[in-house]
């Protein structure tokens, strides 16, 4: 466990330190070219900030409403066989829908469970290993105007689907034995 | 459709609440709902802002220009209805630079010139969406992010202990959802009967309207 813990954190030491100093190398005026990124960046949190207000009251209202533990209770033959923990049943809902909804319903379980418990862990690679399907085929298609998409949402969907069922699987055999 | 989700859950976790006696805990999830927003948006915000600098210092040195032409050799494969070095291929590869780097947002542009590329060069007519088009939107859903920066974030926020940890178990989790993905659609197209079929090397169609035109203007 402690591999992963040093090998996670020493990639993202080299993704940061890395990135300055091919920029460097290559002249790039580092420090202004970072302000303006850093500029954009904050724009995108402002512009998903509305969005975020909306889910965060949906999935803080439909968990304090303890419908997910009575899910819980219809839903548990199927999540105990794979291995899928309760708590994940919303986001595996709502991921492809809602991107801001799926970080909401991330930082519920966080709170709830901690990021270290079981689900807390299984939450973190759902969100890391797949997208927001619907929205990412409704804009990529529709700035090229095609209607007929073919097999492309099933397909989405197997990857979205086959991301969740291995996020439970690597988390079991690589960070709980 | 999120008009629906989101008027949806909440009538039916209001009614399910009151029903269940959680009258108290439903009404302080409204009332507190907002104040927590603002908490995960200031974590959110830092986050943006520190990974939007250094992807731009990335795009700028040529960084991921530099990792898109590494990726040519895969994305040909992949899509084997496009021009060699054409501008669709330049994009594709750009776009799944930028999102193995780990910000979607600097995905998006090249991702979406990467389309208009394609249509031209597979599908410059039609209404309905080309095999090589279909493989770029699946890699696109797939998440093939190298750091997910925004939940290394929410984790570290949130006191794990070792927010990384997890970073072996999305790379594993990320490609088995890419390899289902393409093949879902590989079997799906194949069934439909119209499987690759390679649109830029049949003989263009335009001459012959540009031929048939004049008759009927003259």
């Amino acid at each position: 466990m402690g591999f992963f813990d040093t090998f996670g954190n020493i990639a993202v030491i080299t993704a940061a330190a890395g990135m300055i100093l091919y920029a460097v190398i290559k002249g790039v005026p580092v420090f202004d070219t970072f302000l303006d990124g850093a500029r954009e960046g904050l724009q995108t949190a402002f512009r998903i900030a509305p969005a975020l207000a909306a889910l965060m009251l949906c999935v803080s209202m439909v968990r304090a409403s303890g419908l997910p533990d009575a899910a819980e209770q219809w839903l548990s033959p199927l999540t105990g066989t794979l291995r899928l923990p309760s708590e994940t049943v919303p986001l595996m809902l709502l991921r492809p829908i809602s991107g801001s909804g799926a970080l909401a319903v991330v930082r519920q379980i966080f709170t709830d469970v901690g990021p270290d418990s079981y689900a807390g862990r299984v939450a973190s690679v759902m969100m890391g290993s797949t997208e927001t399907t619907f929205y990412t085929v409704t804009v990529y298609y529709g700035s090229v105007g095609i209607q007929k998409t073919g097999c492309t949402i099933p397909a989405a969907l197997t990857a979205d689907l086959t991301g969740m069922l291995f996020a439970a699987l690597t988390v079991t055999l690589l960070l709980q034995a | 459709m999120m008009n629906h989700i989101f008027a949806w859950l909440i009538i039916v976790s209001a009614v399910w609440g009151i029903c269940q006696g959680r009258s108290g805990e439903v009404s302080s999830a409204i009332l507190t709902s907002g104040g927590e927003t603002v908490q995960l948006l200031i974590t959110l915000t830092g986050a943006m802002a520190v990974w939007s600098g250094l992807m731009a210092i990335a795009e700028a040195s040529g960084l991921t220009a530099r990792i898109a032409s590494l990726l040519r050799p895969v994305t040909r494969r992949l899509m084997p209805g496009l021009r060699e070095g054409g501008e669709a291929e330049q994009y594709i590869c750009l776009n799944i630079a930028a999102n193995l780097l780990g910000l979607g947002n600097a995905a998006t542009p090249p991702g979406l010139r990467a389309m208009h590329a394609i249509r031209r060069e597979t599908c410059p007519r039609g209404t309905s969406a080309s095999a090589d088009m279909i493989t770029f939107v699946v890699l696109n859903t797939a998440s093939l992010q190298l750091l997910p920066t925004t939940l290394l974030v929410l984790r570290t926020d949130a006191g794990a202990a070792h927010p990384t940890e997890i970073l072996p178990c999305v790379w594993l989790s990320s490609l088995a959802a890419l390899t289902a993905g393409l093949t879902m659609s590989f079997i799906l197209r194949s069934i439909g009967g119209n499987a690759p079929k390679r649109l830029s090397q049949q003989p263009p169609s335009r001459p012959q309207k540009k031929g048939v035109l004049p008759h009927g203007i003259f």
